[in-house]
């Protein structure tokens, strides 16, 4: 059993408590959620059940967290390895080995378990989790998907009793987040295992939990089984049904994107094959496609990221076969999956004259420009922030403001709400559907169905390298599938 | 993709890492050791046969077409502080000796050698495996060598999607001269350099978190090598210290500048097939 009393905590350099007097009692073979925005405290909670709050953050820490009767202040960290296991958000920062074999071994070593007994768990959960295949693959050549299911694996070769994840699902695709929560409760099921599951995306894995911990402000606003707090949820906004935002307004403006015929491979292995594209102006499109059906290399063919082997690209009537991507950046925002890859300034008001100063905006205009863009990303008060202190969501914003500011005509967003939580899913709705309705055409890439159905104008779908219409009632489908509820519902 | 080895299923894969780090090193020993051109041409051949019976001979020719630029800088650096009295040749105010050519040539070849050697060392073993042959340094070490190996494909990709963000941000990359360049490519360092802090903070927290750092801790392979693969090992090793010997008695060495020719004694084809000898069976491989 887990049992937290009292517990208050702030990070060092920090007066804030981001963990207010939390008590609570977490019993063997629960499968709890816990759920609040992003900086609400549960990912630091989730912290001080294994120890890493204090010892590994330092901060002032008050109260007591006890694990099976070890004090977590008084045990180190390496002491609660094998009783409390944690999977963190990214798997790209967890897996430490190259190979997927000695990373499933890599815990246990550090347990010190006998070697037999390391083969024998190895095998056990090579078999488990349908790793066997992999054992002499290179990790970082495994999928995001594969590397979360490994990271799961080698946590639970060390058998702990508990397992903590800290939003596991939100790098993945909805269809390897749904086979990854499914995992879980099978976990949870068969063997025991006590899950504490911290996630935003609420919708995706409120069918899996028993009872759901709700955070708000480092406090635990309420916490109970599931049905219970249902209402409470949906008193909250997080279990809003879909909401149609973008309408299907007809009679879009002139094509400002044309590509004909764009053929596309690396090496041997071919991925656009033939693709046919046009966009109008004011559309709002999402391009879908299962994992590496080349979605992200299609819209890199648009600003010259890549350059296609044949076929023709025109953007507002001119064609891009010769044009670098700085040459149509005025024109065209790109912006891709990872934020962090667009912050480096020590403000982010600097961020944003790093790139007017870039495009050859008149000094003279730059004011104007940075106060439109944050105050239209309601980033206003972050103007003299270091963006990399900001969160996810912000963050998230922050490099859609380095683009924006540039005023391009069209914009192009790869996965723009990867790690966002429900509210800042939201809020980026609405700037998208604000930025529509002044004129602006946006593609983009993702596999949030829920977001499509909400907000794109017209569904592309990429598949075996030929991108065709997709009628809306399919994505709302999809959305609904991932969520565990009948299409009708929501039709 | 990114990722310098390849799993193959060839002989040179399959052996043992222990007896192929012993035959990169021995050549790595020789190619500081040996300056006669005759024994590098042998060696260099040895190894290359090696990298094709390991089908790595694509990729460390092309490590080597790199060496080769390099080589042109040496040869002609050599002819233009040329020294020795045998001209062979006269342009324009430089005078080219055979003395200098054949340094130049000797020094090219060991660096061949010593570059093809690390070819097979990058292609040929498996870094995880490279690893626990140095483990016995100590273990921490280790880890952290074999986790910059794990991540370099994470930090190409995060310097490719830097620099992609920063062309949507209207940086030039591809023109501007070279000053210009250099000056596009600075703005990709701070970005990677702070994407990699927040990246090792979050890997140390997940080891942490997975018991690392404890004191007692077991390993989970180790793998047994056969009996050819220990023979093998040991005659690796022997030819490196015959070749450390053979150097003191002066086989081998050529003093190029100071008039040595391309001439070869009975001792010299005794010595060099001792080399071959010890070192060649490596391309029998591991078994299956």
């Amino acid at each position: 059993m887990i049992e937290i009393e009292k517990l208050s905590f702030a990070y060092s350099r920090s007066e804030t408590p981001v963990l207010r007097e939390i008590s609570c009692r977490i019993e063997e073979g629960e499968f709890i959620l816990i759920v609040g925005k992003s900086g609400c405290g549960k990912s630091t909670l989730c912290r001080a059940l294994n120890g890493l709050v204090p010892h590994f953050y330092g901060g002032t820490f008050s109260g007591k967290v006890s694990v099976d009767g070890l004090d977590t202040r008084k045990t180190p960290t390496s002491k609660f390895a094998g009783l409390v296991g944690m999977v963190f958000q990214d798997p790209e920062n967890q897996l430490v080995m190259t190979n997927v074999e000695n990373e499933l071994a890599f815990g246990m070593e550090n347990l010190a378990v006998e070697r037999e007994e390391m083969r024998r768990r190895v095998t056990q959960f090579g078999e488990y989790f349908n790793l066997k295949e992999y054992f002499d693959r290179f990790i970082p050549e495994l999928s995001g998907g594969e590397k979360q299911k490994v990271a799961l694996a080698s946590v639970l070769a060390m058998n702990p009793k508990y397992i903590v994840l800290d939003e596991p699902t939100s790098q993945l695709d909805t269809e390897n987040a749904t086979l990854f929560l499914e995992f879980l409760a099978r976990l949870n099921g068969e063997m025991g295992v006590t899950i504490i599951l911290v996630e935003h995306r609420l919708e995706r894995c409120l069918r899996y939990a028993r009872r759901v911990i709700f955070m708000e402000e480092g406090r635990i606003l309420f916490d109970g089984g599931r049905d219970a707090v249902e209402r409470s949820l949906r008193e909250k906004n997080l279990l809003a049904d879909f909401r149609r935002i973008a309408g299907r307004e007809d009679g879009y403006g002139e094509a400002i994107v044309e590509a004909r015929n764009v053929h596309f491979s690396y090496g041997q292995h071919p991925v656009l094959n033939g693709v046919d594209l046009t966009i109008r102006k004011g559309e709002l499109v999402a391009i879908t496609g299962a994992n590496g059906s080349g979605k992200t290399t299609l819209i890199k063919q648009l600003n010259g990221l890549l350059r296609p082997e044949s076929g023709s690209i025109s953007e507002l009537g001119k064609d891009i076969s010769k044009a670098t991507t700085a040459s149509l950046a005025s024109e065209l925002g790109y912006l891709g999956q990872n934020p962090n890859d667009y912050l480096f300034e020590q403000t982010l008001r600097k961020e944003l004259e790093f790139t007017l100063s870039n495009l050859g905006v008149k000094e003279g205009e730059w004011d104007e420009r940075i106060e439109w863009t944050l105050s239209v990303l309601d980033l206003a008060r972050f103007g003299e922030v270091f963006p990399r202190d900001l969160s996810c969501g912000e963050r998230e914003r922050t490099a859609l403001a380095s683009i924006l500011v540039g005023q391009p005509r069209i914009l192009i967003l790869d996965e723009p709400t990867r790690g966002l939580d429900y509210w800042n899913k939201i809020k980026l709705g609405s700037i998208l559907e604000s930025l529509r309705r002044e004129g602006m055409t946006t593609v983009l890439v993702t596999h949030d169905y829920r977001f499509i159905a909400e907000h794109a104008t017209r569904v592309l779908r990429l598949e075996g390298g030929k991108l065709s219409e997709a009628p809306l009632d399919w994505v709302i489908g999809l959305a609904s599938e991932g969520e565990g509820r009948k299409a009708e519902e929501n039709a | 993709m990114l990722f310098p080895y390849k799993s193959t299923d060839s002989g040179i894969h399959r052996l043992d890492a222990r007896p192929k780090v012993a035959f990169v090193l021995a050549i790595f020993v020789f190619s500081i050791l040996i300056s006669d051109i005759a024994y590098l041409i042998i060696l260099l051949a040895l190894v290359l046969t090696v990298a094709a019976a390991g089908r790595v001979l694509r990729p460390t020719l092309g490590l080597l077409r790199y060496a080769a630029y390099v080589a042109v800088f040496v040869i002609l650096f050599n002819i233009l502080i040329s020294s020795g009295r045998e001209v062979i040749a006269t342009i324009g105010p430089l005078t080219v000796t055979s003395e200098s050519l054949l340094f130049a040539i000797s020094m090219c070849l060991r660096l061949f050698l010593a570059v093809s050697a690390f070819g097979i060392l990058t292609f040929a073993i498996h870094p995880d495996e490279a690893m626990r042959v140095v483990s016995r340094v100590g273990y921490k070490t280790t880890t952290g060598l074999s986790l910059s190996t794990r991540m370099y494909p994470t930090v190409a990709a995060d310097t490719q999607n830097i620099t992609d963000s920063m062309r949507a941000r209207g940086v030039e990359f591809d023109s501007g001269g070279f000053l210009g360049k250099i000056r596009a490519r600075s703005h990709v360092v701070m970005p990677l350099l702070l994407n990699s802090l927040e990246r090792s903070i979050a890997v140390a927290e997940a080891m942490e978190a997975r018991g690392f750092g404890s004191s007692r801790r077991t390993n989970y392979s180790e793998r047994r090598m056969s009996r050819s693969e220990g023979t093998m090992m040991a005659m690796f090793i022997a030819a490196a210290v015959l070749g450390i010997a053979l150097f003191i008695l002066g086989y081998g060495n050529a003093d190029y500048l100071r008039g040595a020719g391309l001439n070869w004694s009975s001792g010299d084809v005794l010595a060099i097939a001792a080399y071959l000898l010890l070192l060649s069976p490596i391309v029998l491989g591991g078994r299956r």
